[in-house]
């Protein structure tokens, strides 16, 4: 490939850490109620961890999460908030190569990538999807040694390596017919330049603003009265998928609200106050999920009086950072 | 029981590690336990012993231990009497 009219950044986005004895970034401690939030946001945590940076101000993207009727916001940090805490220009790829040319030249750009994969190929996922289960995740590779098929990567609350025939499944470079569409890229830039320093401050007011107008638990419990209908039919991987998408999110967004809580505490006297109620939140979930998991083995199951603490914990928590907010 | 549990553990845990091979203080979200495979693990507990876990131990805690596990097994199966 003729790269002559190729412009890398200046400072180009690498990361340099090792597979052996990485530490996780602390909010992927397994003694947390909820160590994994989602993929996307898990991924982002580990990355700005990788490099250098605090992952925290990009949590402030929880202080505008909802609940639909359906689902909990899927939270993932917002661009811009990337952009102007960080420096990262986060956009999605002209992906008009086939993926693991476009990761292989990822250095040579200077750029790291977001890019969905197959679950089945991971290795760290061993005892889960690792050739089990077909399932849509995010990875960023951190590096590539395509003649001997290795790549590290960072994934949900880690970084690994893979190698061999996982390389091969991950790209589709072995000799299997194609049958999927590719991926969904996204291209990480470095631009410093784009830093608005004490932009902070400015990113909570304007999460806050977003947030919803009341409040997203009364409509996580109506989501859940509803569930409890159907949950009765016996399905046990239906209420997985619906407890990923409403429980788990609400509880691993009230526990990452903590930590945001109390990281901006300097700048807004008195919000690290809201940490206790969010955390009760966060615990209260895990009790409702066992709970509410009995139902499809044709159990009664009663959570009102979790929602109920949940309700007024998550409103006493927003009602504190608002307030100092200002 | 520990027997029973380590089979629990070893149908419903997908952890990375035979729990048959680690010791009954060894952290299991250590070995990949995750939120999804503690509860499969909790209702086949439950079906197991005959047990309904309350309230106050349906906690990620309980569940990171076959030792944890074991000590909270045995004591419901106490009470039930």
């Amino acid at each position: 490939m003729n790269s002559a009219a190729w412009r890398p950044p200046a400072v180009p986005l690498r990361v340099e850490a090792h597979p052996t004895g990485y530490r996780p970034h602390r909010t992927h401690c397994v003694q947390r109620a909820w160590p994994q939030a989602n993929c996307y946001l898990d991924l982002w945590i580990e990355l700005l961890h990788c490099l250098g940076h605090d992952p925290i101000p990009a949590l402030a993207c929880t202080l505008s999460a909802d609940h639909d009727g359906v689902s909990w916001t899927f939270i993932k940090p917002a661009p811009e908030d990337l952009r102007r805490l960080y420096g990262l220009d986060v956009a999605e790829d002209n992906a008009w190569l086939p993926t693991v040319d476009l990761i292989e030249l990822g250095s040579q750009r200077g750029v790291l990538h977001t890019v969905e994969v197959d679950g089945w190929w991971l290795p760290d996922t061993a005892g889960t999807s690792y050739r089990h289960e077909h399932l849509k995740t995010a990875i960023t590779p951190t590096s590539m040694r395509r003649r001997q098929r290795v790549m590290r990567y960072l994934h949900n609350s880690g970084l690994y390596e893979l190698a061999g025939e996982d390389f091969d499944g991950i790209f589709g470079t072995d000799a299997r017919p194609v049958t999927a569409l590719a991926p969904y890229i996204e291209v990480i830039r470095n631009r410093p330049d784009l830093i608005e320093p004490d932009v902070l401050s400015t990113i909570v007011g304007e999460h806050l603003a977003r947030r919803p107008s009341d409040n997203p638990i009364v409509r996580l419990a109506d989501c859940v009265g509803d569930a409890t209908g159907w949950l009765a039919d016996g399905d046990l991987a239906r209420f997985h998928r619906w407890a990923f998408a409403s429980i788990r999110q609400c509880g691993a967004t009230a526990e990452l609200l903590a930590d945001f809580v109390e990281h901006i505490d300097g700048i807004c006297p008195g919000a690290a106050a809201a940490a206790a109620p969010f955390r009760t939140v966060a615990t209260q979930t895990k009790l409702m999920q066992f709970k509410l998991a009995r139902i499809p083995t044709g159990r009664k199951v009663d959570v009102t009086e979790t929602l109920s603490v949940m309700t007024e914990s998550w409103q006493t928590g927003m009602d504190i950072v608002s307030a100092a907010a200002g | 029981m520990r027997e029973t549990i380590q089979s629990v553990l070893a149908d419903h845990g997908r952890m990375n590690v035979d729990p048959r091979q680690i010791d009954t203080e060894d952290d299991l979200y250590e070995f990949g336990l995750t939120s999804h495979a503690s509860v499969n693990v909790m209702l086949a507990l439950e079906d197991e012993f005959d047990v309904e876990f309350p309230d106050e131990v349906l906690k990620k805690s309980t569940f990171s231990s076959i030792q944890s596990i074991e000590a909270v097994v045995a004591e419901l199966i106490k009470t039930r009497g």
